[in-house]
C-alpha cells in the first residue's frame, strides 16, 4: 500500500487483486451472492478514492476492514430504503477472520445491539425473510420489526468509530 | 475495473493530523485579527491585563474547540485495535470538555432563576440585547466558515460516522470562533457568557449537523 501511495502501479495492481479476493471472502456470508460483485467493486473504488487516508504507520487490514464495513452498512441502508429483501444462499467459504478483523467484524457490531434489533436485522437483512415472516417468527409486530431494523442499522453506524 | 483503477492511480500524500491542526490554528488567528480590526480589542486585553472572567471564558472555549477538533483529527485515520489508552482518551476527550462547558449555561440559568430580572432594563443589563445580533452572527458566520474548511479537509480522510463528525466540527469551530470574539466582547457576566456563547455554539453545531454530512459522506 505504501508503494501504491507513492505511485507504483505494479504494486497497486497486486494490492487490488489481493483485496478483491479478501473482500469476496469477507462479504460472502454477509450479503446475497448476486450483489457480491457490485459491493466488492464499490469497495475497491472507495479504497482507491480513500487511499490518502491510509497511515503507513498503522496496519493495513484494519484500514481495509473499516472501508469494507462502511460500504456494507451503506449497502444495507440502501437496500432497506429500497424496501428490498434478499435470500442468502449457504455460500462459499467462510471469511478468514484473523484476530484483527474479527475485532472489527460485523458480528462484533451486532453483539452491541439489543436482542430484538439483532433478531430483526439477521432475519430480514441477512437471512432474507420478509417483514411479515420475521414478524411471525419473532412475535414482534411488523412495525416493530421495521423500527428495530432502522434503529439497529443507525446504531451500527454510530458504533462504527467506537470499535 | 482493476485495470481502470490502476490506470487512474496517481501518487497521493497521506492526510496528516498536523495539517488539520495548522488549519484550525490559522483560522483562529485569522478570526481574531478580523475581530480586532472590525470591532476593536477589549481594553484589559490591549493592556495585557485580562480579567479572570475573560481568561476563564477563553480557556473553556479554546479547550472545547481543541478537544472536539482533536477527535476529528484522529478520526481521519482508521481505528486500530492496538490503539493505546491515550489515543482512546483523546478521541473521547471532547465529551468531558462538553460536560465542563455545559456548566456555563446551567449556572447562567440558575442565576436567572434565583435572581430573575425585575424589569426590561434589568434584563438588558444582564443579557445586553443590543449586542446579541452582532455577537451571535459573527460567531456563527466565522464558525461556519471554519466548519466548511474542516469538513472539506476531513473528507479526504476515513470519516465513518458523518453525523457525529458534523456535530464535532460544529462544536470545534464554534469554540474557536467564540474564543476569537472573546477578544472584543466586553460583557463578563455569567448570564451573558452562559447564554449567548452557548446559543452561538449550539447554532453552529446544529447547522453543521444539518449541512456537513452531505459533504462528509462517501
Amino acid at each position: 500500500m505504501v508503494a501504491s501511495q507513492n505511485g507504483d502501479k505494479v504494486a497497486y495492481r497486486k494490492l487490488l487483486i489481493e483485496c478483491d479476493k479478501w473482500l469476496r471472502r469477507y462479504y460472502s456470508n454477509k450479503i446475497h451472492y448476486d450483489a457480491l460483485d457490485e459491493l466488492v467493486q464499490e469497495t475497491l473504488i472507495s479504497l482507491h478514492k480513500k487511499r490518502a487516508s491510509f497511515d503507513p504507520k498503522r496496519k493495513f487490514m484494519p484500514w481495509l476492514a473499516t472501508i469494507a464495513r462502511y460500504r456494507w452498512i451503506d449497502y444495507l441502508r440502501k437496500m432497506y430504503r429500497k424496501g428490498e429483501t434478499s435470500i442468502i444462499e449457504e455460500t462459499i467459504a467462510a471469511p478468514e477472520d484473523d484476530s484483527v478483523t474479527s475485532k472489527l467484524s460485523l458480528d462484533a457490531l451486532l453483539e452491541k445491539l439489543p436482542e430484538k434489533q439483532v433478531e430483526a436485522i439477521r432475519l430480514v437483512k441477512i437471512t432474507g425473510y420478509s417483514i411479515a415472516e420475521a414478524s411471525k417468527k419473532t412475535g414482534q409486530s411488523e412495525s416493530a420489526i421495521k423500527v428495530n431494523i432502522h434503529r439497529g442499522l443507525k446504531k451500527m453506524g454510530s458504533l462504527f468509530e467506537a470499535v | 475495473m482493476i485495470d481502470n483503477l490502476v490506470d487512474q492511480m496517481q501518487p497521493v500524500k497521506t492526510i496528516k493530523k498536523r495539517h488539520g491542526l495548522m488549519m484550525c490554528l490559522s483560522a483562529l488567528v485569522a478570526l481574531s485579527i478580523i475581530v480586532v480590526m472590525s470591532f476593536g480589542m477589549r481594553q484589559d486585553m490591549s493592556s495585557l491585563q485580562p480579567s479572570s472572567a475573560l481568561v476563564l471564558r477563553s480557556f473553556v472555549l479554546l479547550v472545547l474547540g481543541f478537544s472536539a477538533a482533536l477527535a476529528i483529527f484522529y478520526s481521519v485515520h482508521h481505528p486500530d485495535p492496538e490503539d493505546g489508552k491515550f489515543l482512546r482518551f483523546v478521541r473521547k476527550s471532547w465529551k468531558y470538555t462538553l460536560l465542563l462547558s455545559i456548566a456555563f449555561p446551567i449556572l447562567a440559568a440558575m442565576s436567572l432563576l434565583t435572581e430573575p430580572p425585575t424589569s426590561y432594563e434589568h434584563a438588558n443589563n444582564m443579557l445586553k440585547f443590543n449586542t446579541v445580533i452582532k455577537s451571535v452572527s459573527f460567531i456563527t458566520i466565522g464558525a461556519m466558515s471554519l466548519a466548511f474548511m474542516m469538513a472539506f479537509w476531513a473528507k479526504k480522510g476515513l470519516i465513518t460516522n458523518p453525523q457525529k463528525a458534523s456535530w464535532l466540527i460544529g462544536i470545534a469551530s464554534g469554540g474557536f470562533a467564540g474564543a476569537a470574539y472573546s477578544l472584543h466582547c466586553v460583557s463578563d457576566t455569567l448570564v451573558y457568557n452562559g447564554s449567548w456563547f452557548t446559543v452561538s455554539i449550539l447554532l453552529t453545531a446544529i447547522l453543521s449537523r444539518v449541512i456537513l454530512p452531505h459533504i462528509l459522506r462517501w
